[in-house]
């Protein structure tokens, strides 16, 4: 109790000293952008992930960026999202929020939280209208043509190495939930007896958590990952 | 430790610029006396309007996860088309079967059926999706903005649902033909086949009770009193539902004499429909093609009242007075307009030249001059909903829907 009490009052003095000669006050979407780029938004112990972990803000994702998650630039006011499947901008973020995010609960429309989630995506949606994005989920997982090696190095650097770390070695990785990429596969032949591990790798690759895989993996739809690059991710995965 | 390293953290972030928005938010606590710049956030843009006293037209579409919109008061109009196709579940990604629909009777919600049965769902070394072997749903929407309120987790296979005249209450079968034959494969009594009728508290979005039925129990209507809940059962039986008894009591009833069973069944019960009058029950068997009736004081069938027709027959509906059984039947893809009382087909409307495949549902408009008509089409391909002339026998309108549309509802507004 004390503790708190003191921390709070350092914090105060922390503050006060900080006044940029304004009202000294943050706004909401300032604070709605630490929240998007900050994995404590969810309450979960287990969550590694933030807003930022899949999606850029910028009106094309910096190089070197290979998001499961399109820009959340101008996307405040888009048509619809998810490939059309939700219609409202707080269940889309909730999706995420519960389901890569482990919250608990979904994020409520009034919270201070959500409301500066809210203002800071709507800052950086200058557009009043926007259309929907295409989101092509590959319902059947079925193999693909591998591709260059160089390129899949590429591809992995830029899709799968901010959570799964370096290959081989997971060095750097997200967190500790994330697969050591492709050791992970050895224990295949006797998960998934007779059946390719490169299937199983293009299964959790297409369909994330969802149809029934588990984990909380986003899926890579194909306009975010196309099946070139995942057939070159293979090819240096050796798969 | 951790809170050490934070507030160290914190320190070096404030000294490190006060200009840094990171700095001045030092956790995911909301920081004092934050400035919202919209007054309403989350602010949607739909403009589609909440449904009015003219009624809106609601479709389940099976196959794509979506609910076809058209408003009622546009039948006979050149602006009979749909309104919007909006989505439905719990899931974006996955398709999961929206199977029928029932509506609160103060028109101020409505509850869909998920399934999770679709065929080609999806498939990969972790099995296929969507072949209704996960446990179902009914979901609890708001009829102003279709939102989702509630849901409530039932057994595979969703079925039939409906609602108690209070609004209180949801009926909501499971037609699990897959544990028939996960069941029969291993050779296992009929016995252990049943599935079971959820009844849930509509307000709680939770079950009440789970009735163990019949196999593949589908249609579910009530008696008039509400005192009964007859279901159509996959095994050539009706289940008579006493809901008066604690638990609810079951008994069967088989269609016709001679009929199979849940594994070979000759009949097929499948869809049901009551006469608002006698309280007759109506059952559409599909593989016998035949319309059988029950007759509810008796509990017994009256092998000499059913009626054949050219295909099998699915949803009915009779006309207030009692006097009249519109009742839609495939294969032809015809609705044939029967007399109850003498069990003879007086006239049939033809709808496959409308572009009907697979007629599944009839309802009637509250005036009864017009039969709403929905049909399933390919599976592939878009159905169909048709505005029919009762009294003319004609097609008014025809409004392409989803993929496999298989029930139609109306919504009432408040003016």
């Amino acid at each position: 109790m004390m503790r708190s009490l003191w921390s709070a009052v350092t914090l105060a003095v922390l503050l006060s000293a900080c006044d940029d000669g304004g009202n000294g006050r943050v706004t909401a979407a300032e604070y709605g952008e630490v929240l998007f780029n900050d994995s404590r938004l969810s309450e979960s112990q287990f969550n590694s992930f933030s807003c930022a972990t899949c999606h850029a803000t910028t009106p094309t994702p910096p190089a070197g960026r290979m998001d499961s998650g399109y820009t959340l630039y101008d996307a405040a006011f888009r048509e619809s999202w998810w490939g059309g499947y939700e219609t409202r901008l707080l269940d889309a973020v909730n999706f995420c929020y519960v389901n890569f995010m482990r919250g608990v609960a979904p994020l409520s429309k009034d919270s201070p939280q959500s409301r500066a989630l809210y203002e800071y995506l709507v800052s950086i949606s200058p557009s009043p209208s926007a259309p929907a994005r295409p989101f092509t989920v590959v319902k059947d997982v079925v193999e693909v043509p591998r591709g260059d090696r160089a390129r899949g190095q590429q591809v992995y650097a830029e899709a799968c190495q901010s959570c799964h770390g370096a290959p081989h070695t997971g060095a750097g990785r997200l967190t500790e939930l994330a697969s050591i990429l492709p050791e992970v596969t050895n224990d295949y032949g006797t998960l998934f007896p007779g059946v390719p591990k490169s299937l199983v790798v293009i299964e959790k690759v297409r369909h994330g958590q969802f149809f029934g895989v588990g984990g909380n993996m986003p899926l890579y739809s194909l306009e975010t990952l196309s099946d070139a690059d995942l057939g070159a991710l293979l090819t240096f995965m050796d798969l | 430790m951790n809170r050490t390293m934070g507030w160290m953290s914190a320190l070096a972030l404030v000294l490190s610029g006060c200009d840094e928005k990171v700095a001045r938010v030092l956790d995911v606590t909301p920081p004092e006396g934050l400035d919202f710049a919209h007054e309403e956030p989350w602010k949607e843009a739909s403009t589609l309007p909440p449904p009015g006293p003219g009624g809106r037209i609601i479709i389940t579409n099976s196959l794509d996860d979506t609910l076809s919109l058209v408003e009622l008061n546009t039948v006979g109009t050149p602006g009979f088309r749909e309104l919007a196709r909006v989505p439905v579940g719990l899931n974006p990604v996955e398709l999961e079967g929206p199977h029928h629909s029932a509506v609160a009777p103060a028109g101020d919600f409505y509850y869909v059926g998920i399934s999770n049965y679709v065929p080609g769902g999806g498939s990969g070394p972790h099995g296929a999706h969507g072949t209704g072997a996960d446990d179902g749903y009914c979901l609890k929407l708001d009829a102003r903005d279709n939102r989702l309120v509630g849901s409530v987790r039932v057994n595979p296979n969703p079925g039939d649902v409906i609602i108690s005249a209070d609004g209180n209450t949801l009926y909501q079968t499971h037609f699990d033909t897959l544990k028939i034959s996960e069941l029969a494969r291993q050779n296992r009594p009929e016995s252990e086949m049943n599935a079971n009728l959820a009844i849930i508290d509509a307000r709680t979005m939770t079950r009440k009770d789970m009735v163990e039925v019949c196999p593949a129990p589908h249609a579910v209507r009530l008696s008039a009193d509400e005192r009964t809940a007859y279901v159509a059962c996959w095994s050539d039986e009706v289940a008579i539902v006493d809901l008066t008894a604690q638990p609810p009591a079951v008994t069967r009833e088989k269609v016709a004499a001679g009929a199979g069973g849940a594994v070979t069944p000759r009949h097929q019960p499948y869809a049901l429909t009551l006469s608002p009058t006698s309280g007759e029950v109506w059952v559409s068997s599909m593989a016998s093609r035949q319309v059988q009736v029950l007759n509810p004081q008796t509990r017994k069938m009256m092998p000499e009242r059913a009626v054949p027709l050219r295909g099998p027959p699915m949803f009915g509906a009779f006309t207030s007075d009692g006097r009249t059984l519109y009742l839609p039947y495939q294969l032809v893809d015809a609705v044939a307009v029967i007399d109850p009382e003498t069990g003879t087909v007086q006239r049939e409307v033809s709808l496959s030249e409308a572009g009907c495949l697979n007629v599944h549902q009839i309802m009637l408009t509250p005036d009864e001059r017009v039969g709403l008509v929905v049909c399933e089409g390919d599976h592939v391909g878009p159905g169909t909903l048709h505005a029919v002339d009762l009294a003319e026998g004609t097609v008014l309108g025809t409004v392409e829907v989803g993929i496999f549309p298989d029930s139609v509802n109306i919504l009432w507004g408040q003016p």
